[in-house]
């Protein structure tokens, strides 16, 4: 045998792994504290964010009033109008009070009432029609309580604010229930007028009505809740994961920041711009051209390398639509797909060849790459409201590429964290 | 993990012993400087190269206080009716080389190392080096002629 024969004898049976008893569970154990700060670092940023996602949601459950806000138009404008003039409103008592004077005939709104100078009875000029009637409620020690006359008691929490310190000192006076009268309301008429008519064309009688007077917003249990209609423009922030499904690749996961913008087209429909740029690190021991890793000053005695390291800063740009799905009052999950221009720069690859008798060591640098169609990737995502307009976002988008050019990785999978913006 | 270490350190270590001893140098060692580990190498070359740099250090010792070694090297077991050279039995081959010539034969054919940078870790001549990786060939050739007669033996 010669020596060339035994030599590649040698290295061929030393070079595989052996097995060794008795230690091997010790080692199991004690293996996975190998990266300690490493494992720690990256589990660290996706236990950030399951744990900012867990929270708000668990936040939203128990703020329906954050919820309302970002979710759900209520279809009553005029509830937030009324807010804005300060009106007070904490419970709604309803009263069975009823018109003496019945009339088949519905309320006419076209008329509207001067409450100012008259009784609304007399300045609507008509009876009013077989209604209940909703009687604004005083605080609770001024009006007292009649268990006939008050039947349910609910919060809507949606036009509840505190009084301020002039609010506080208004003090009405309810005792006189011929008074009181005056300020009855039919609550289906106010219920009707919230929800359809805008403030400018309410009764005047409305507009008139005491600052601090608590008045009946009634919310129809039926009330249509519709996602907030999505505003023209919307500021996209976060950071993003990127792996390829290549067992023959090891890689540094990068951990990168996006920004991007998304422009509403139709009504569930937006196109979103996403903008991220990273260091990417790759380790194959596959030949380069299977992922089209150009090979230069290649050894003589040597054809292919065993392994090639690669360094390279990877800008991306995704342009594509979104469809954006309302699951119920609590989320939004957005579908999305879209094409990737991508750019390379300051690539670096080390070839390691490596064999029986030596191991050599090739560093080149790659020439840039400029901006091409690189990939197209369908995703799926999770929107969560944290305030009116800023919501938390996840998702998940797999690319497929379909560049010919340089670096190019048949599947890859990315995850992505962040914040958006509705201006 | 540990099983790589031991396979690696094996090569160094006459026995069972001292292979544990040099593979438990090159784990303490790694531990120690894992903060000093970076990503461009690949983990397992990089432990590689520590063990690498313990089996030497064990050798160096083991040269120091010659005197006092009794070398234990461990029967040669193999299975007469494979005629296939295994991995382990290779191993126990190369266990059974006398330290100086192993550690030569071992640096140069399975870790690739020049005759110019054996001399340098070991501090022995380019000439030794050379002369003791020749001797190492000789004698595994040997061994192997041995083990095919045995095998054909068992034929007949």
């Amino acid at each position: 045998m010669e020596s060339k024969d035994l030599d590649r004898l040698f290295k061929d049976g030393l070079e595989q792994e052996f097995e060794f008893e008795g230690r091997t569970r010790q080692w199991q154990e004690i293996a996975p504290e190998l990266h300690p700060l490493k494992r720690r670092l990256r589990f660290a940023w996706w236990w950030l964010g399951l744990t900012l996602v867990v929270g708000t949601l668990g936040w939203q459950l128990f703020s329906q009033r954050t919820l309302s806000d970002y979710l759900v138009e209520t279809a009553a404008p005029d509830a937030t109008s009324i807010e804005q003039e300060k009106i007070q409103t904490s419970t709604i008592r309803e009263s069975q009070h009823k018109n003496t004077a019945v009339t088949a005939k519905p309320y006419n709104t076209t008329q509207e009432p001067d409450i100012q100078s008259e009784p609304l009875s007399q300045a609507s000029g008509e009876t009013l029609p077989d209604w209940q009637w909703t009687v604004a409620a005083p605080p609770s020690e001024a009006y007292p309580v009649d268990s006939n006359s008050d039947i349910a008691i609910e919060q809507i929490s949606s036009t509840t604010h505190p009084l301020n310190e002039s609010e506080k000192d208004q003090v009405y006076d309810y005792g006189d229930e011929e008074k009181s009268e005056d300020l009855l309301l039919p609550q289906e008429w106010i219920a009707e007028q919230t929800l359809l008519k805008p403030l400018a064309s309410r009764p005047a009688f409305i507009q008139a009505l005491p600052r601090a007077l608590p008045l009946v917003i009634n919310m129809p249990e039926d009330a249509p809740t519709k996602v907030r209609k999505s505003s023209g423009l919307t500021l996209l922030l976060g950071r993003q994961q990127s792996k390829t499904f290549d067992s023959a690749v090891e890689e540094d996961i990068a951990n990168i920041a996006y920004v991007g913008l998304a422009f509403r087209l139709a009504r569930n429909w937006q196109a979103v711009a996403r903008y991220s740029q990273g260091n990417y690190q790759r380790t194959t021991t596959q030949a380069p051209s299977t992922y089209n890793i150009p090979l230069e000053e290649v050894p003589v005695e040597f054809t292919s390398p065993n392994q090639t390291d690669l360094q390279y800063r990877r800008s991306m740009l995704d342009v594509g639509v979104r469809y954006q799905l309302p699951l119920g009052q609590f989320a939004r999950l957005n579908l999305q797909t879209a094409v990737q221009l991508a750019q390379h720069r300051n690539m670096q690859a080390t070839y390691f060849y490596q064999n029986i008798y030596q191991t050599q060591e090739v560093e080149v640098e790659l020439p840039n790459q400029s901006w091409h169609l690189a990939s197209l990737f369908g995703g799926l995502g999770l929107e969560v409201p944290l305030l009116p307009r800023l919501a938390v976002t996840g998702s998940y988008h797999y690319y497929r590429d379909i560049s010919k050019k340089q670096l190019r990785w048949p599947n890859n999978g990315q995850l992505l964290l962040g914040l958006q913006y509705q201006f | 993990m540990y099983n790589y270490g031991m396979s690696v350190a094996a090569r160094y270590g006459q026995n069972r012993q001292e292979t544990e001893e040099i593979a438990n140098d090159g784990f303490l060692k790694m531990f120690r400087n894992i903060h000093q580990y970076r990503d461009q190498v690949p983990f397992k070359l990089w432990l590689r190269r520590i063990i690498i740099n313990c089996g030497i250090d064990h050798y160096r010792k083991r040269q120091a206080h010659k005197e006092g070694i009794y070398e234990l090297r461990p029967p040669i077991t193999y299975n007469k009716a494979n005629d296939k050279l295994e991995g382990e039995y290779l191993l126990q081959l190369v266990q059974h080389l006398p330290a100086q010539y192993r550690i030569v034969f071992v640096l140069h054919v399975i870790e690739g190392y020049s005759h110019e940078e054996i001399s340098l870790e070991l501090g022995i001549a380019r000439g030794t080096s050379k002369s003791n990786l020749a001797k190492a060939r000789k004698k595994l050739q040997d061994m192997l002629r041995i083990h095919q007669q045995q095998v054909q033996g068992y034929g007949k």
